[in-house]
């Protein structure tokens, strides 16, 4: 079954604002009355339909199969001070391209994946929040959560 | 608490640079692969508790985290004495082979696939639409279930796809439930057919490219790898075999030894250090690891299909070391096929639903000493602790530093071959880029941030001045 949206945050939790992604899609959980995730939980069994919103570390290829299920993706990812944005939305198309020394895949070439399994084309956003502080340990900087908040009511309008 | 800073920021997104250095005559004389990217996990685990590492360590990356627990966790079971219990070391195995899967099947579909199906000199913005999966869509989502299939059994075993929770000093932390095991051996059958339709792309790719395949980045080298007693395939647990670059057997050694025959050179322009088999020194004992690696040092493979495909690869050698670095793909589809194969045989074994997962342990020791095969090649994780435990010294040596030299020279060669006059062009980038990719190196895994981690190219002339520079 089709379902709306699905946010995918992604990041590594580990490393301070890297993990806005977790700090978004947990909010946008415990609006449609889920269960927020734990750093370590990417809430890949529990899709139920509406907003889904998971946190994955990278994005990998058999994310593909799960976007293809949906009409939109939002993709949240923290950005690093070379962008000058405070918080950044793009809308997405898929592109195919690989790296000779990476292994994660970018936005858009999940983006082509899935729209190769599902066999029309999905809606995506690219939303990214600047990040201050990436060094290890959990939890965003203040200055990092509010522009999260920002961030979280320019997805509620895309979705 | 102490804390190290690293600068600069841009350290967390990690770069490779080439920087090609040419003669007077405008000839490249040599080519550097830089690794940027330093991580400091050996620094900043001293102090920790040792069964700390079989957690820490995975988070060195995302995408072959299942090699560094199981290497931590073995490096453990040599530091509390403990063996463990067969069915244990069944499951750590299983979980091994679901990495392999997911890795290599990622590797060949996603990675290595436009390399095969694209000529060097196509136009970036076509090789940006035109893909293995875009010339077979069915592929695609076989490429997707076939990846998947290796996380969820590792997920199945370890609670999570990536940064399981399952091998522990001494043994696992939990069962193979009945349910689990029948679900994955459910879909043995497919999986092993998607396998071999990749052997067959990648055979058909072969043939019609066999001068580039047999001409593109070929040098000798030594190889390394994972053996059982008989000089089978192992990629669990072995003695670690060195064949030279004939072929020729010149170590077989207790993965406990291996400071005595790997020494680490060190150059001024990489992070990365240049392991070489100490006993022919310093270059002279370079070596690869890897599936190239492996399938160059055993004498077989112990599953009847991978092993009939190790009879084609050998075949190529005519007696001697497959040396071009394009049959890498090749040697990672046949240990992909392997690991099904194993991962049937294992699921089959009446242990694999036994509870016996703890061994016992003697009493803690000073020093332990882990080696697995990874995806990218031989690991090993040393660790030495004081008397109550914690680490005092770490050492890790990862497969894409075996491959540091060879991937050197994979870019001056094609470099050498490519790079005419003082521009640089995409397909010379094309190339460099394949070329390194075939090692499958990873070297900024578990940290990211926005934007891809970037690959530069610079050109520089014999008097020192930047002549060019391509990014990508």
């Amino acid at each position: 079954m089709d379902r709306c949206v699905l946010v995918i945050g992604y990041g590594n939790v580990y490393c301070h604002d890297d993990g806005v992604g977790l700090h978004i899609v947990n909010v946008l959980r415990r609006l449609k009355g889920g269960k927020p995730l734990q750093p370590d939980e990417d809430g890949l069994d529990d899709l139920g339909g509406g907003i889904d919103a998971i946190m994955v570390h990278q994005l990998v290829p058999e994310l593909a199969s799960v976007v293809a299920r949906y009409d939109q993706v939002i993709f949240v990812d923290a950005h690093l001070g070379h962008i000058e944005d405070e918080v950044r939305v793009v809308p997405l198309k898929k592109a195919y391209r690989f790296h000779a020394v990476t292994h994660h895949l970018s936005p858009e070439t999940l983006l082509w994946m899935a729209e190769q399994i599902k066999g029309t084309e999905i809606k995506a956003y690219l939303v990214s929040v600047k990040g201050d502080d990436f060094d290890f340990g959990l939890g965003l900087t203040d200055r990092c959560a509010a522009r999260a908040d920002v961030a979280l009511e320019r997805i509620l309008d895309l979705c | 608490m102490q804390k190290i800073t690293i600068e600069p920021v841009t350290r967390i997104e990690g770069h490779a640079k080439v920087t090609l250095h040419l003669n007077g005559k405008g000839k490249v004389e040599k080519a550097y692969l830089h690794i940027n990217e330093w991580r400091g996990f050996e620094k900043f685990t001293e102090g920790r508790p040792y069964f700390e590492m079989v957690q820490i360590t995975p988070r060195i990356c995302g995408i072959c985290p299942v090699s560094h627990h199981l290497c931590a966790a073995k490096a453990c079971d040599a530091l509390i004495g403990a063996t463990p219990p067969r069915p244990a070391k069944l499951l750590r195995e299983l979980m091994h082979m679901g990495q392999f899967i997911q890795s290599h099947s990622m590797h060949f579909f996603e990675l290595a696939g436009p390399d095969l199906l694209l000529g060097f000199d196509a136009d970036p913005t076509i090789r940006n639409v035109v893909g293995l999966a875009q010339a077979n869509p069915d592929l695609t989502l076989k490429a997707v279930r076939l990846r998947a299939f290796g996380q969820e059994i590792i997920r199945k075993l370890g609670g999570k796809r990536v940064h399981p929770n399952h091998s522990v000093p001494g043994g696992v932390n939990a069962p193979l439930s009945v349910k689990d095991r029948d679900e994955i051996l459910g879909q043995i059958e497919d999986m092993t057919e998607i396998v071999k339709t990749a052997i067959g792309v990648a055979k058909g790719w072969y043939e019609k490219n066999m001068d580039l395949a047999q001409n593109f980045a070929v040098f000798p080298s030594g190889y390394m790898g994972l053996v059982d007693g008989e000089g089978g395939l192992q990629l669990y647990e072995g003695q670690v075999r060195l064949v030279d670059r004939n072929g020729k057997k010149i170590e077989e050694f207790d993965p406990r030894n291996y400071l005595e025959h790997i020494g680490e050179h060190v150059e001024d322009w990489s992070y990365l250090k240049f392991p070489f088999y100490r006993k022919m020194g310093w270059p002279k004992g370079v070596y690869r690891v890897g599936p190239l690696g492996r399938l160059n040092v055993v004498d077989k493979i112990n599953t009847p299909m991978a092993n009939e495909e190790l009879n084609q690869f050998k075949a190529l050698g005519n007696g001697k070391p497959v040396e071009g670095t394009l049959w890498y793909h090749y040697a990672r589809l046949i240990e992909d096929l392997y690991a099904i194969e194993r991962a049937q045989e294992i699921l089959l074994d009446p242990d694999v639903l036994s509870t016996d997962l703890m061994g016992n342990a003697s009493g803690l020791v000073s020093e332990g000493v882990g080696c697995i095969e990874a995806p990218r090649g031989t690991l090993f994780h040393h660790y030495r602790t004081d008397a109550n435990g914690m680490l005092t010294h770490v050492n890790l040596i990862v497969a894409t530093g075996h491959n540091n030299w060879a991937m050197n020279t994979a870019v001056e060669m094609v470099a050498k071959a490519h790079v005419d006059g003082k521009k640089l062009t995409e397909g010379m980038l094309n190339r460099v880029e394949a070329a390194i990719r075939a090692y499958d190196p990873c070297l900024s895994c578990s940290t990211h941030a926005i934007g891809a981690m970037p690959i530069v190219i610079e050109m520089i002339s014999a008097e020192g001045v930047l002549l060019d520079r391509l990014a990508r």
